[in-house]
């Protein structure tokens, strides 16, 4: 590639090394950090720019390597079941067979341990809110929440009751909003997709690099 | 029967036909061509299929990653079965009001073009910047 990059690849290489030197002290990387980031100018660009136009040869290849990253990613979101209510009937039917979620990967898993994805379906009580938060926290990473239906999006019919948390986004990081009372199959559906894009937008060894 | 399903569509498509068919809607597929909307995307339709899969859409050939929200409003209702009408039949009958967009808006998560909030109120809180009292 261009100059740039084979010198950028260079001074990784030197930093890793002086890092190995320094192991153990924070500060020593972190001071390599910031005369890292004076010396060469860093234009500040969002993930799609990150990824169609990689400017040296190193963010070449860690956009590939994130892609096929991504890519096994998507093809296998397990996702655990929380059905709350009576969105988790229409979650059933995501995966029976008219909507069939089988064939883009997605099985559900009873355990949080073996599952990615965990799909908060109904309303979320404050009894509950505990055991979601320990069921998402059981959940190996990278793990994400799509949030079913408005009582877990922001209470919804039950946003003035004593009882129930107003959005399961109160108690868990949630990355996508399934909107409708309750979202039919389809709508889930395609929350699913959309939360397939984002986990396309990864990028996790590119941002690791950039990091350092 | 699905591999008699399969063969005889198979059959009737020419084989780039197939490969394209089975590399963006990952099952055989052959029908009727209804009609092509504004991005390219093409409708067909096979009576014959299995209920709520008679009627699908070839995304455009330039699109890599299709998403259902390409699929403008007037199609829409019609690959739901919601209406036996395609936009083409109904070109005449259709009111166009102005709050209607002239061509269909993807969802543009994850992009520029993504909705953020805004408030169009003055603050009501004000926010101070604290300072370290010399001693």
């Amino acid at each position: 590639m261009n100059s740039f990059g084979l010198s950028s690849m260079r001074l990784l290489r030197r930093e890793i090394a002086f890092g190995n030197a320094l192991k153990g002290t924070q500060v020593g990387m972190r001071g390599l950090a910031r005369s890292f980031a004076s010396k060469h100018e860093v234009e500040v660009r969002t993930n799609d720019q990150l990824v169609s136009q990689p400017n040296n040869l190193a963010e070449y290849a860690f956009t590939s390597i994130d892609r096929i990253y991504n890519y096994i990613f998507t093809s296998s979101t397990w996702p655990v079941t929380f059905g709350l209510a009576c969105c988790a009937i229409e979650m059933m039917h995501m995966a029976a067979a008219r909507y069939d979620q089988d064939r883009v990967g997605i099985v559900f898993r009873a355990s949080p341990r073996q599952s990615d994805v965990m799909i908060v379906a109904g309303t979320l009580t404050n009894k509950m809110a505990p055991g979601l938060r320990r069921v998402y926290d059981q959940t190996p990473e990278p793990r994400w929440v799509i949030s079913m239906g408005s009582c877990a999006n922001g209470g919804g019919y039950y946003h003035y009751s004593y009882s129930v948390v107003r959005g399961c986004d109160r108690v868990v990081p949630v990355d996508v909003y399934v909107p409708g009372c309750p979202p039919t199959a389809e709508a889930l559906f395609y929350g699913i997709l959309q939360l397939q894009r984002k986990i396309h937008r990864n990028r996790v060894t590119t941002m690791w690099y950039r990091k350092y | 029967m699905s591999l008699i399903r399969y063969i005889k569509f198979l059959s009737k498509n020419s084989p780039m036909e197939n490969l394209r068919i089975i590399h963006r809607l990952d099952d055989a597929k052959w029908g009727k061509f209804v009609g092509k909307d504004e991005i390219g995307n093409k409708y067909y339709e096979n009576p014959e299929e299995r209920y709520v899969r008679y009627r699908w859409y070839m995304p455009a050939f330039g699109v890599l990653k299709a998403d259902s929200s390409q699929v403008p409003p007037g199609w829409s209702q019609w690959l739901h079965s919601v209406s036996d009408d395609t936009p083409e039949t109904m070109k005449n009958t259709t009111p166009h009001y102005v709050w209607m967009p002239e061509t269909n808006v993807p969802n543009l998560t994850g992009t520029k073009g993504a909705f953020k909030t805004y408030s169009t109120r003055k603050p009501v809180v004000s926010s101070w910047s604290p300072a370290v009292a010399s001693r």
